[in-house]
């Protein structure tokens, strides 16, 4: 049941764009009929990508994913595994999120 | 923006516009469910409402 055909792909973004990048492909998949991303994911610990579950290819040459910022797709970055994508979703508190006085 | 306390939601409000609870400025990360119903990140957080999410709030 929780079986889908999504992937998950790494995209470079410029610095500090990261957000902008995200919400800019968010508006296309839900507006352009064919893009398949389902879900992006932008980890505070990830500088200068994303990470963008989808059912089709991404493929920057496809004009319909032309957002400024958008760097390209990390090569080999297919691969990237649900296991690896999980430790993103449930961050560990960080020691300094102890509280003070 | 602030996060809600309980399903993560990211809206402007002090209370969640999804489910009510208090809301907080004390969040990180971002995930944005556009198909709830493709997503398997959705489905491992069972998230069924399209929307902005943070990944952590305190
Ligand atoms: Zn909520």
């Amino acid at each position: 049941m929780e079986d889908t055909n999504s992937t998950i792909y790494a995209l470079k973004t410029s610095a500090g764009q990261e957000r902008n990048v995200a919400r800019l492909l968010a508006r296309k998949a839900r507006t352009i009929d064919g893009i398949g991303i389902s879900s992006i994911l932008v980890p505070e610990s990830l500088k200068g990508y994303i990470l963008v579950e989808s059912s089709t290819k991404i493929d920057l040459r496809n004009p319909d994913l032309k957002v400024q910022h958008l760097r390209g797709v990390v090569e080999g970055s297919v691969g990237i595994t649900f296991d690896e994508v999980k430790r993103f979703l449930k961050p560990e508190p960080i020691i300094s999120s102890i509280q003070k006085g | 923006m602030k996060a809600c306390t309980v399903c993560k939601m990211i809206s402007s409000k002090d209370h969640c516009p999804s489910c009510g609870n208090p809301t907080s400025d004390n969040w990180s990360g971002l995930l944005i469910i556009t198909d709830p119903e493709e997503s398997r990140v959705a489905k491992e957080l069972n998230i069924e409402i399209p929307g902005e999410y943070c990944l952590r709030v305190r």
